[in-house]
């Protein structure tokens, strides 16, 4: 019989006991788990997630541990034929507070969730992700996330043109 | 840290509740953001969020689809003619796709835009006459500097037989128009008639003397017109592009077919395409300079040997003469020092030394006056341009330039100046 927890290794050689339960929730780990039935249990090596990234998130499956899977979600909808586009909306009042970190942690989670294929986890990040960019202008965003203007002349012309005649087109 | 996130994750990100103003002004941030906003993943994403299945049904003015079934296809080598630019079509059509029926739907003034453009997009030219027809593309920016192909084709169809020298193809280029609502105002940056050698003619059109379009029958012609870097100018400078203006490509099709027998000929779109290449020379001059003497008679050769080769395909090369008479000689005669220089240089492969492969050839006739007791004269040429079928090799390379001249034996120094990235002699 499978046991309870599995032991994962992080980037910074820490070995982290979880529940099958919240490992299952990262595709990842599940297709490992799979790959790996019948072997010895030896602890399955992240080399992409840290101790203090991935305890986060542990801390957010444990609080969606019951929350339907994405798969049966995406099923009702094809079902009722809704197209909609997302929304960037955070309705949960824990997801919330999650979220309210340093944006070098926000981009941890997110490319730990990426790794993982933690859906549900990633799709929050990128929501979160999302608002902090909505409405703002180049600049803006380039200072809120330290990023470097390296387009060229050429580049700009060619935005224009890529871009048309959108009434966003600034 | 935005190098951090992998380009899909943003492209997740920008479909996680983002409307297009904000992916545009992401896509203003920087190279990577732009390329994931251009994504066509992302607008197809996006038209199936907002429209579910359904299927853009609109075709744009710049679909090859729009092109007429072929009557006669008799060129064994057409397809290699069109086919680079078939793969950038559909490379650049599908990016261009999903987002082109994503804001055409969601978007007004994208749509009437268009609808501007599209009104010009295919026209029927009549005996006599002649009528624009909108290229389909607003990428072809050509720029001075680079070589510049433009290929397409165009599709003819005439009532009566018809001598092609009656066909005139003239590409314009233009910008504008500052508003889509507004007419068209053409600022023109070039004009230029395509020859008729550039012109692939179908066999069926060679006739004893002169070739014929036979009537009745549509027919592809492509064609493949190379702009040389120093022929045209820079079109991107000066333009003063409004909040809607964009440079465009557009061609004529000019018909000087007579009125009697009531002939026609139909122009369809035609797609015209930049081939990008290495930018244009930093004008950064260093060069090798070496001094020659006239030997007498009529002409001089001399030769630049390169260690490494620093041309590159489509480049151009501008070059600086001095003439200089540093003997100071007594010139009974001014006729005398008429020279005529005709430069003519080779770029030689070493690897193809053997066959004596000449990579590029450009004459330059100079017919100039020194002065008496003149003692240097300048000669600024636009120099040459590197063919575009040119491999450059890491191997040495040697420029051979001759001079021929009608003058007296003088002394005469040719220092050479090649404005090029890097210079290497």
């Amino acid at each position: 019989m499978a046991s309870e927890s599995i032991s994962v290794t992080t980037s910074d050689d820490q070995t982290i006991q979880l529940s099958r339960k919240h490992a299952q929730m990262s595709q990842t780990i599940n297709s490992m788990l799979e790959d790996s039935v019948g072997a010895d249990q030896e602890a399955i090596p992240l080399p992409n997630v840290s101790s203090e990234v991935l305890k986060k998130v542990i801390d957010w499956c444990t609080h969606h541990e019951n929350d339907p899977a994405p798969v049966e979600k995406v099923k009702k909808l094809n079902k009722k034929r809704e197209y909609k586009a997302k929304n960037s909306t955070i309705s949960d009042e824990w997801d919330k507070n999650f979220v309210n970190a340093e944006l070098r942690v926000i981009v941890d989670i997110l490319l730990a969730a990426n790794y993982l294929d933690v859906k549900g986890l990633f799709e929050l990040m990128c929501k979160h992700i999302a608002n902090e960019l909505k409405g703002k202008t180049p600049d803006q965003i380039r200072e809120r996330f330290g990023i470097q203007d390296d387009l060229t002349e050429e580049d700009k012309a060619a935005m224009r043109k890529a871009w048309g005649a959108t009434k966003n087109d600034s | 840290m935005a190098e951090l996130v992998p380009s899909d994750v943003w492209q997740q990100i920008m479909l996680s509740g983002l409307s297009t103003a904000d992916i545009i002004k992401m896509g203003q941030v920087c190279r990577s953001f732009h390329s994931a906003s251009l994504s066509p993943y992302l607008w197809k994403m996006r038209w199936i969020r907002r429209f579910g299945n359904a299927k853009p049904e609109e075709s744009t003015p710049v679909s090859p689809s729009q092109s007429p079934p072929l009557v006669d296809d008799v060129f064994d080598d057409i397809e290699d003619l069109l086919k680079p630019f078939e793969l950038e079509e559909s490379s650049l059509s599908e990016e261009y796709h999903w987002r082109h029926h994503y804001l055409l739907r969601t978007d007004v003034f994208y749509k009437r835009h268009m609808e501007c453009l599209k009104d010009e997009s295919t026209m029927l030219v009549r005996a006599s006459n002649s009528g624009w027809i909108w290229t389909g593309t607003n990428e072809n920016i050509i720029r001075a500097g680079q070589t510049n192909i433009i290929r397409g084709q165009v599709w003819i169809k005439t009532t009566t037989d018809t001598l092609t020298r009656n066909i005139t193809l003239r590409l314009l280029m233009f910008y504008g128009p500052p508003d889509p609502t507004k007419r068209l105002e053409k600022k023109v940056r070039f004009d230029i008639n395509i020859p008729h050698s550039c012109f692939r003619w179908p066999a069926a059109f060679h006739g004893l003397l002169w070739k014929t379009i036979p009537a009745g029958k549509i027919w592809r012609i492509p064609f493949k017109y190379e702009m040389k870097a120093m022929d045209i100018p820079d079109t991107m400078k000066d333009c003063n592009f409004g909040s809607y203006s964009k440079l465009y490509l557009r061609a004529s099709l000019e018909s000087k077919i007579p009125l009697l027998g009531d002939p026609k000929v139909f122009a369809f779109p035609m797609r015209v395409r930049r081939v990008t290449h290495p930018s244009a020379p930093a004008k950064k001059a260093v060069s090798g300079s070496k001094k020659w003497t006239w030997p007498g008679g009529d002409s001089m050769s001399f030769v630049v040997k390169m260690k490494k080769n620093f041309f590159q395909p489509g480049e151009a090369v501008p070059m600086v003469f001095y003439v200089l008479n540093e003997a100071m000689q007594r010139i009974p005669d001014p006729r005398q020092w008429e020279l005529s220089l005709y430069c003519g240089l080779t770029l030689v492969d070493h690897l193809e030394f053997a066959s004596q492969s000449n990579l590029a050839v450009w004459f330059y006739n100079v017919v100039d006056v020194l002065k008496r007791g003149q003692t240097r004269k300048m000669y600024e040429l636009n120099g040459f341009h590197v063919p575009l079928d040119y491999k450059p090799s890491a191997e040495e390379h040697t420029i051979k330039i001759h001079l021929r001249g009608h003058t007296q034996p003088i002394h005469v120094e040719v220092p050479i100046t090649i404005l090029s990235k890097q210079n290497e002699m």
